[in-house]
């Protein structure tokens, strides 16, 4: 964690609960918003690759730190909950890719198709951390 | 064919030592739903855990908290 810490994304009460300190919410704040700025701002490659770049080093750090605050159920919880989103997002990346291919469409349709794989992949993730929570 | 099992004596412990779920939780640095899947038996705990357990309810052996019971 170089920005972040665990501490200030605490352990959760129950599933749909989840404990942040204001630092955390400040932090949680900063990176979305960078989403919308680099929507708003104009087309440049070079401010592009920096907001791409800072919002992907936030996200992860922040990602880093939630992780260590989760105790050993909910990390395994975790990682069995992003394998299946990753399996997802592959199958519909590919699925997608030759579906807009056959089109010789994927170049227009590239964002449509980032946005779909990070949603299926966040569904899968969601519903798997449920399923397991409602198991256990 | 025999299936191994984790049975706990953690709900008995706890209420011996007037603990709630939440306070044991907090002693062990887990969630109250981890300790609520350890009672149940839904969750086997890594031996750091086990251990964690077992000191926070003043048990001396691990043995006393966590047994391994084997089921047709």
């Amino acid at each position: 964690m170089v920005i972040a810490k665990p501490e200030w994304f605490r352990k959760k009460k129950g599933f749909f609960s989840f404990e942040m300190t204001w630092q955390g919410a400040v932090y949680l704040i900063a990176t979305v918003s960078l989403i919308f700025i680099g929507i708003l701002l104009p087309e440049n490659m070079i401010i592009s690759i920096i907001i791409t770049g800072l919002f992907l080093f936030l996200f992860f750090d922040m990602m880093y730190a939630s992780l260590k605050s989760m105790d050993e159920r909910a990390k395994m919880h975790y990682s069995i909950a992003m394998r299946n989103a990753a399996w997802g997002m592959i199958i519909t990346m590919i699925m997608f890719s030759t579906i807009l291919y056959s089109f010789n469409d994927i170049k227009a349709n590239l964002g449509v198709l980032i946005i779909t794989t990070a949603l299926v992949g966040g569904i899968i993730n969601f519903a798997t951390r449920y399923k397991l929570e409602k198991d256990s | 064919m025999l299936v191994e099992i984790m049975k706990t004596n953690i709900k008995q412990y706890r209420k011996e030592l007037k603990m709630t779920q939440e306070e044991l939780a907090e002693a062990v640095d887990v969630t109250r739903q981890t300790i609520i899947a350890l009672e149940q038996g839904r969750y086997n705990p890594s031996l750091t855990l086990a251990y964690r357990v077992t000191k926070a309810l003043k048990r001396r052996y691990i043995e006393d908290v966590f047994s391994l019971e084997e089921i047709d």
